[in-house]
């Protein structure tokens, strides 16, 4: 398969991805063992929140992730530039708040902030595919977009972020109660079955 | 990264990259927008696509160009345009794809 930009970007940002997933596992073991303090942990989680929403804003333009391929291709990737752009901002925020706040005011303000943004760019994007006109057929300066696989690798990607960040910030928000948990297990079946049914319904169009 | 700075350091190559923040376009449609000779073109796309800038597609006889930017990219391109950033080194050191006619 040929390796494109965006390709790449979703290989180098699925693999940032991971390895922070791994300091989140390493920093939740060093509680339970008491290497680390809970505060300490909490910091900890948030700076690699953070550092996860900062990787995948950066690389969000070029993985393509809403893969436009007709004449509004400009704005479409203006509209993902404009959303890598407030996840990397929010995702620093976000961090910093971890980082440099008491814990008080970073449980406080940083689910605002990682609320905020994922409502803007939801809005953005809204807006944009809103105003999108129907697909036709690719032609010369109509580029057929990032392959399926990498398109495929850089939604679940997204959506990891927006979950975590969503979660994160519901629990900060609530007091860790027991309804944010429930919902977080609906909004991935509801992600799961939604994104499947697309595919689905995308596969049966193309094969008419 | 290198590659990226040694891209942006050409004020050609970041009007190309300018040019493609309004939407994907061909190597034809690019071209005519500079003085520049055909292989020099080719060169500066040659660069922007090492770097990882820009993608492109052969479509036909012709070949479409497509901005890769991520948001670092795209800021270190913006700090480049306003503030005119040029490759400053040695002619004998530096490896140029080709000479421009226009400069």
């Amino acid at each position: 398969m040929k390796r494109t930009p965006s390709m790449r970007s979703v290989f180098t940002a699925a693999l940032a991805f991971l390895a922070l997933c791994a300091v989140a596992v390493g920093a939740a073991v060093a509680r339970k063992t008491g290497i680390l303090t809970d505060p300490e942990s909490r910091r900890a989680m948030g700076v690699v929140v953070g550092l996860m929403a900062v990787v995948t804003g950066n690389f969000l333009p070029k993985m393509r992730p809403l893969g436009a391929t007709d004449d509004r291709i400009g704005t479409i990737a203006a509209a993902e530039r404009t959303a890598g752009y407030i996840l990397l901002i929010m995702g620093l925020a976000f961090a910093g708040l971890f980082l440099f706040a008491p814990l008080e005011v970073a449980n406080s303000l940083s689910p605002i902030v990682a609320l905020g943004g994922i409502i803007v760019i939801g809005l953005d994007w809204i807006w944009v595919a809103m105003r999108r006109r129907a697909p036709r057929s690719p032609s010369a300066g109509t580029p057929q977009g990032p392959p399926a696989g990498a398109r495929t690798m850089a939604t679940w990607l997204i959506f990891g972020v927006a979950y975590l960040l969503v979660i994160a910030s519901l629990k900060m928000l609530s007091g860790n109660s027991p309804w944010v948990r429930e919902l977080g297990t609906w909004v991935t079946t509801g992600f799961t079955t939604i994104y499947f049914l697309v595919i689905a319904l995308q596969s049966c169009r193309r094969a008419r | 990264m290198s590659s990226v700075f040694k891209a942006l350091s050409d004020p050609t190559r970041r009007q190309i990259l300018q040019l493609l923040r309004g939407g994907p376009m061909s190597a034809g449609e690019l071209a005519d927008h500079f003085r520049v000779s055909k292989p020099t073109m080719s060169a500066h796309f040659a660069v922007l696509r090492g770097a990882g800038l820009v993608s492109s597609e052969k479509q036909g006889k012709s070949v479409v160009y497509e901005l890769q930017l991520s948001v670092l990219e795209d800021a270190l391109l913006t700090f480049t345009q306003v503030f005119g950033w040029e490759l400053r080194s040695r002619p004998s050191k530096v490896r140029r794809p080709a000479m421009d006619t226009n400069r």
